[in-house]
């Protein structure tokens, strides 16, 4: 037997108190001083025994009455074998597809849970593109839940997918990508754009910059440059994702902290060491050399070395690339995940769960109401005849009282 | 708090006596009691209510001043008052849940035999009381009053009171055709007591029963199941009250009507008097049943 609500089983201390008033009530035939017990007649002393056995069993009455209401609020469910063949006869199913898998599983697990009685199966529909499900992602599926993998169709030979198009010194050059068994790159011809004067740009756009996304711009000032004293003014706290992103790959970037290292150029201006600039490469012996901040929404580098120093170049190849489209473009993969893992994660679902509250569509607690009712009156008629039994002189003891 | 529990608070007996006489007397015309005779002893000055009949006129001719005569009642009469002290009259309604301060069976018979030695004492007659460990002779006196009261107010129930013995010897006692008063619930010895209570009619004697009972005892208003405690054997009877209620009323129904049968068939004066009333209510009672002789 289950109980949907097993909380309330608590109230069965409640039994303890029909018997704590049977142990007080039986206490309570008090002891009587009397003149003379010649008129009481001894005969009559048996059928207090019998009274005793009598109150056994309206006490025990009394108890499962109890005792039904209290399982009948706790709201009982008998797990029949025909019931249990009921459920195991039908199969709850959650379908995974497309999109993120992994997440996918996981919702069908909740939703499986407060489902109505029955076997649990998942089937995920994918072509399971390679990196899509792992070992991990199938292990918060409960043991007894079925897993089902149908691959939707088989991933083609190639796909072309369009990248973010790319600066060089003769311009912006859309690219794409061909993906197939083995990925290449391909950049097609320049599209006509004024060309960079700056030889630092020219220098730095041979390095392959993404193109910027519209409406980001990203600078790189240095201390000598007439514009420090402007940007160092107007500079405000980061409130643009991917400038506070860029901030961070800029002071991740290798190569600029390479080049940094060998910098002896330091900043020595007192604003640009505090909020809200933020130091984003240290020179040699680990004096900050540049700082970034948000100036009028774009993403500003302060930079102490000259212009014409590889480090400048470099943190302009790193702002550049932070005002650029960096997406994965996961859906590309062509390579998908082989059947024989798939057949591995692959199980029948186990018998039918224990059903939770919320998805029982019918429990036994009527029975138990019932029971409750008749044995009240069973109770009743009890102590009607007990009453009749033992004088049945109602009016008498009217009389009396 | 009724009459009768007030007069059980008092601890004077003697007082209790006068109080209960007081009350009975002021509408008796005459001794309820036979044997009067007096002769004069001396003169008090009248009073309004005096009888007229007693004033002496030759001494209003003589002095213009109203007196009375008085006259010393002389002993021809003695009474013996046998008082109960078994176990069973110290059952209270209120040992037994009854209301708080209800009289015990022993106490109203105390209170009753201090108002009748009052009574006979005061009409000059003799009074004595015999209990099972006290005896004391009937005599006249204010002094001997007292001594009885004082003797009556010490008694303790407890144990076998040996009721035939006592009655005998109270009998025995009363040198003249006298009053035997006897106070009990009559529940020892039947028989044996009644045997003897006949030998002493026989003797010449009157005899008079106050069949002293509690309200619980004739009505026996118990519903529950209840344990018994016998207040004299200290045995145990477990009942339902309102199983045993029916055969224990038929039992004491037989009893008390037996003792009844029994006193008319020999001429006793028999009173049943039961301790929530008052005791100068069942006094009146019996005195003026008496009267009606």
């Amino acid at each position: 037997m289950l109980f949907l609500f097993p909380a309330a089983l608590v109230a069965l201390a409640a039994l303890a108190a029909p018997i704590a008033i049977h142990i007080l009530a039986k206490r309570r035939a008090e002891r009587i001083p009397f003149p003379t017990l010649r008129f009481v007649q001894p005969g009559r002393l048996a059928s207090v025994r019998r009274h005793v056995l009598e109150d056994l069993a309206l006490l025990a009455v009394r108890l499962l009455i109890l005792a039904a209401a209290v399982l009948a609020v706790a709201g009982p469910l008998l797990v029949t074998p025909q019931r249990r063949a009921m459920w195991n006869a039908r199969t709850q199913t959650a379908v995974v597809e497309g999109g993120d898998l992994s997440a996918g599983i996981k919702h069908a697990v909740l939703d499986l849970l407060f489902a109505p009685p029955g076997r649990r199966e998942i089937v995920v529909r994918s072509i399971f593109p390679i990196g899509s499900l792992s070992p991990n992602d199938i292990l918060p599926v409960p043991g007894d839940y079925g897993l089902r993998f149908e691959r939707t169709a088989s991933s083609p030979a190639s796909r072309t997918v369009a990248l973010a198009p790319v600066l060089t010194d003769s311009g912006e050059r859309p690219r794409t990508m061909t993906v197939d068994r083995g990925t290449t790159v391909q950049e097609g011809a320049a599209v006509g754009r004024a060309s960079p004067s700056d030889a630092l740009i020219a220098a730095v756009l041979s390095q392959r910059v993404l193109a910027p996304v519209n409406g980001r711009t990203a600078r790189v000032v240095s201390v000598g440059s007439a514009d420090v004293e402007r940007v160092t003014a107007s500079a405000s706290p980061i409130r643009d994702a991917w400038i506070a992103d860029g901030v961070a790959a800029i002071a991740r970037d290798r190569d600029v902290r390479a080049a940094a290292k060998t910098t002896t150029a330091a900043l020595d201006d007192a604003r640009l060491l505090r909020s809200p600039w933020i130091v984003v490469a240290g020179g040699a012996a680990g004096r900050p050399l540049a700082s970034a901040a948000s100036v009028g929404g774009s993403l500003i580098v302060v930079c102490a070395a000259p212009a014409d120093a590889l480090v400048s170049a470099l943190l302009l190849r790193a702002a550049m690339n932070a005002a650029g489209d960096r997406r994965v473009r996961a859906e590309a993969e062509v390579l998908t995940i082989p059947d024989s893992p798939l057949q591995e994660w692959t199980r029948r679902p186990g018998p039918a769960p224990p059903p939770r509250v919320e998805t029982v569509e019918q429990d036994d607690r009527r029975w138990f109401w019932i029971a409750a009712l008749v044995l009240l009156a069973i109770e009743w008629r009890m102590r009607t005849w007990q009453r009749d039994f033992s004088g049945g002189r109602e009016q008498e003891d009217a009389r009396v009282a | 708090m009724t009459e009768g529990e007030v007069l059980a608070r008092i601890a004077d007996l003697e007082l209790v006596a006068r109080i209960v006489v007081d009350g009975l007397v002021s509408g008796l015309h005459r001794s309820p009691f036979h044997g009067y005779s007096a002769e004069f002893s001396q003169y008090r000055r009248y009073r309004p209510g005096d009888d007229l009949k007693y004033v002496d006129w030759k001494l209003v001719a003589r002095t213009d001043r109203v007196y009375t005569k008085q006259f010393r009642e002389t002993t021809n009469m003695a009474a013996a008052l046998v008082v109960d002290t078994s176990a069973s009259m110290s059952f209270s309604a209120s040992a037994s849940g009854g209301s708080a301060g209800a009289v015990s069976k022993f106490r109203y018979a105390q209170i009753l035999a201090a108002a009748l030695a009052h009574l006979v004492a005061t009409q000059g007659d003799a009074v004595g009381l015999v209990a099972r460990d006290r005896f004391l002779p009937p005599r006249t006196g204010r002094q001997h009053l007292r001594a009885l009261l004082a003797a009556l107010s010490v008694m303790k129930t407890g144990g076998d009171w040996q009721a035939a013995d006592v009655v005998r010897r109270a009998a025995e006692r009363l040198r003249r055709r006298g009053l035997l008063f006897v106070l009990s619930d009559f529940y020892d010895a039947e028989d044996r007591v009644f045997a003897e209570l006949r030998r002493a009619a026989r003797m010449g004697h009157e005899v008079v029963l106050f069949h002293v009972m509690s309200r619980e005892e004739i009505e026996f208003p118990y519903a529950r199941d209840v344990e018994f405690a016998d207040l004299e054997t200290g045995g145990i009877a477990a009942v339902n009250g309102r199983e045993a209620r029916r055969p224990y009323l038929d039992a004491v129904t037989a009893f008390l009507e037996r003792w009844r049968s029994r006193a008319g068939a020999e001429a006793f004066q028999y009173s049943l008097v039961i301790t929530d009333t008052p005791p100068d209510a069942a006094l009146r009672r019996f005195l003026l049943s008496r009267r009606e002789k």
